[in-house]
């Protein structure tokens, strides 16, 4: 069909995708725990915080999040952002906010009578958290966790616009130089992203069934909410 | 040097209010345009979805499975992509299509995927009971559809409707990369005509929280009106 | 309410911060692509040693002839050609280029992702106060690519101003982006790219009516656009003043010693002559390098160039 080069050229671009959305997906997970947790505080300030992070990073778009980062915060701090550091750090935030909403979401589902008696156990909010709330909130925010790592996926391809060489910015340079027709490339790129949405989606159904060892999950669990 | 540029009125510093003042009206012109294809993208989405969704529960493999497939397809991979396919591959095939329209159509089709699946989850949620008397009646699937399941099943879809409103209004600035004059095409022609970066899109990112966050509080009100789960 | 320990908890703390560190590691150790950029306010940088030993990266945009990816994938065309002569007289020899589009060229050489911008860059005032150019070595006029006939008959902007069914293309920060709109071109009749080729594809799709660019681009595109051509070179008048566009390189303000050997270097090759062999295979001509001899950066913005700033 086309040529192994073109192929080759675009999977390299591909590797871009998959790192730039790895190390996304990495922080917005650690902002959307810390986000979630810190949002289910006693305390009005650090709620109030969050709920601003919240409603600002996921009210204006990953786009425009990704060029202010990209264009207006270097100019703020006076410091050097790489592409790939600007992308990460835009499409992280952007994750985390939405994430937060998850974790809180999870973390209330679990039913109060767990929390109630590990505490009875003498355990630690630390050790409640880790041992018997995380793990059992996790089964109910997997699946749409799951949407969300797919969405910062696709969301990466906008790195293309701030001159980061992953997929789709890729695609625009084979066409430039003109190494294949323009509906080859995009066959090729389509297929890439399809492709790594599907392994994305199976690691997260993998992840599900491993932490829904020993419970109750399917179409039963999830009417109870 | 500060002073000699100022008079001669190159913006200084961090942020130059005079500069964001001078850049306000283009940038409004912008949301407008943004706003109108996110208006006529859901229009285009609401009625997809619908259709895709009475597509997938055909009791034909042959109309299911591929639209099914599609639907699964434009879901996984990204909307710039799309975009770039109606921007770029379809005039190879004869089709050119102005840019205010490639935005709609690649919108509304992308987010049309997804209300399918609510339209199916809402079609889904009304009781078996009701299907089974309306077959009990008589109806002609047509009258069951209009009188029996579309009105129980609508309901639950609005709420998701607003939500993929407000998703499709944050996607809307990716219309900049196909050319179309919106918010955020305003914003980087402004930064790379006059360099500076600070004013153009910090005031793209408030101007967007001015009608994103209404928007939110409007669909949260949705959300409450027309309640989630009949389970 | 049970919940309250769990933040007065010692270890929670611990934990969280311990989370906050690694977070941040994890962004440091992180390097994306291109490291440099040290911005020393003022003080002279030291790129020049820095790169007689350890070589120098140019940023340029993928547009022919000024500067392209040719088949080995290296950076090829007028510029990175003439830069790569003027760094061997200052004693440079290794390079690596980085394709950037041409409207983000600027910012990329101000947050280092870059050393130098090879693109053959029109030097104009507002450029010239974001970053240090060097004089030019060569001057284009403008031309338009319409289809073949020039049906609309475009000789210059104010004649696309003037016509209301013509759409103009331009390309993202150029300079025709100025000179159209200065010519009087309504917003709904302008399209920016983007690249170079989404003019050319726009151009074929009917989505422009023209595009607009140097006379040495537009010569080049229309050779793989069988039905359209090129128009004549003009100068672009705007208010009354004549716009020669004059090319050159482009470093920081704070490379400046850099820029001055740089500099030396590029003139003496062009003043005597030498300029013209190395770029006549992409298309240039004596009428290109020769209106070049002589001229400065000062003379093309008009003022005297002390500019140290960085805005």
């Amino acid at each position: 069909m086309f040529g192994s080069q073109v192929f080759g050229r675009l999977l390299e671009g591909a590797a871009t995708t998959v790192q730039v959305t790895a190390l996304a997906v990495l922080l917005g997970t650690v902002l959307a725990l810390i986000g979630g947790v810190v949002g289910l505080s006693p305390s009005p300030w650090a709620r109030a915080l969050v709920r601003i992070y919240v409603e600002t990073f996921r009210g204006v778009s990953a786009i425009i999040l990704l060029f202010w980062v990209f264009y207006a915060l270097p100019i703020m701090l006076n410091l050097f952002l790489s592409p790939l550091h600007a992308g990460v750090l835009a499409l992280g935030t952007n994750m985390g906010a939405y994430g937060t909403e998850l974790v809180r979401g999870g973390i209330k589902a679990v039913p109060r009578g767990q929390s109630e008696a590990a505490t009875a156990l003498n355990m630690t909010g630390w050790q409640r958290l880790r041992h018997i709330v995380l793990p059992q909130a996790v089964v109910t925010m997997l699946p749409p966790y799951g949407n969300l790592v797919i969405e910062v996926l696709k969301s990466s391809s906008l790195v293309s616009l701030i001159a980061l060489n992953d997929l789709m910015r890729r695609a625009q340079s084979l066409r430039i130089n003109g190494a294949a027709s323009t509906p080859e490339i995009f066959l090729g790129v389509f297929i890439l992203y399809g492709a790594m949405a599907g392994v994305l989606t199976l690691l997260v159904r993998a992840a599900e069934r491993r932490f829904g060892r020993g419970m109750d999950i399917g179409r039963l669990a999830r009417i109870v909410k | 040097m500060t002073s000699e540029l100022r008079a001669q009125g190159v913006p200084q510093g961090v942020w130059d209010w005079d500069f964001a003042l001078e850049i306000l009206p283009q940038l409004l012109r912008g949301l407008v345009v943004t706003v109108q294809a996110t208006l006529m993208g859901i229009v285009v989405a609401m009625v997809l979805g619908l259709v895709l969704a009475l597509a997938r529960r055909s009791r034909r493999r042959l109309i299911s499975w591929p639209v099914g497939a599609a639907v699964e397809f434009v879901r996984s991979t990204p909307l710039l992509a799309q975009l770039f396919f109606l921007f770029f591959v379809l005039p190879e095939f004869g089709i050119v299509l102005s840019p205010f329209l490639i935005g709609v159509l690649g919108l509304g089709i992308h987010y049309g995927c997804y209300t399918s699946e609510s339209y199916r989850a809402g079609i889904e949620s009304v009781p078996r009971g009701q299907w089974e008397a309306a077959v009990a009646l008589n109806m002609a699937p047509a009258t069951k559809w209009r009188r029996i399941v579309l009105p129980q099943a609508i309901p639950t879809v609005i709420p998701a409707l607003g939500n993929y409103l407000v998703a499709m209004f944050k996607e809307a600035p990716l219309l900049s990369t196909v050319t179309v004059l919106e918010l955020l095409a305003a914003s980087r022609n402004i930064q790379s005509v006059s360099f500076r970066g600070m004013e153009p899109f910090t005031l793209a990112g408030l101007l967007f929280l001015a009608v994103s966050l209404p928007a939110s509080v409007l669909v949260r009100y949705l959300e409450r009106r027309y309640g989630y789960a009949r389970a | 309410m049970h919940r309250t320990d769990f933040f007065r908890d010692l270890r929670t703390k611990r934990a969280m911060a311990a989370l906050f560190i690694a977070v941040a590691v994890l962004g440091a150790a992180c390097n994306g692509d291109g490291g440099g950029g040290e911005t020393t306010d003022g003080e002279e940088s030291g790129l020049l040693e820095r790169a007689r030993s350890e070589g120098i990266r140019i940023g340029f945009a993928n547009e022919r002839p000024f500067g392209f990816e040719n088949e080995q994938g290296e950076a090829d065309g007028e510029a990175p050609a003439v830069a790569r002569e003027v760094l061997k007289g200052i004693g440079i020899t290794e390079l690596e280029s980085v394709v950037v589009e041409f409207g983000a060229l600027i910012n990329g050489l101000r947050a280092g992702r870059y050393d130098m911008i090879a693109a053959g860059m029109f030097i104009t005032e507002e450029r010239a106060s974001q970053a240090l150019f060097t004089d030019p070595d060569y001057c284009s006029t403008s031309a338009f690519a319409v289809p073949q006939g020039n049906p609309q008959g475009l000789t210059d902007f104010q004649s696309v101003a003037a016509n209301n069914d013509v759409t103009l293309g331009v390309v993202t920060g150029g300079v025709e982006v100025g000179y159209a709109e200065a010519a009087g071109v309504p917003a709904d009749r302008l399209r920016r790219f983007d690249l170079t080729p989404d003019l050319v594809d726009g151009l074929k799709a009917g989505r422009i009516d023209a595009f607009a660019l140097t006379a040495i681009t537009v010569r080049d595109q229309v050779k793989d656009l069988p039905g359209f051509e090129a128009t004549e070179g003009f100068v672009p008048v705007i208010n009354g003043e004549e716009q020669l566009g004059c090319g050159g390189f482009v470093f920081r303000f704070e490379d400046k010693e850099f820029r001055d050997a740089f500099n030396e270097e590029l003139v003496s090759l062009r003043e005597s002559d030498e300029i013209l062999p190395l770029v006549e295979k992409f298309g240039f001509a004596s009428a290109e390098t020769d209106v070049a001899k002589g001229k400065t950066v000062e003379d093309l913005i008009g003022k005297p160039y002390d500019y140290g700033m960085n805005s």
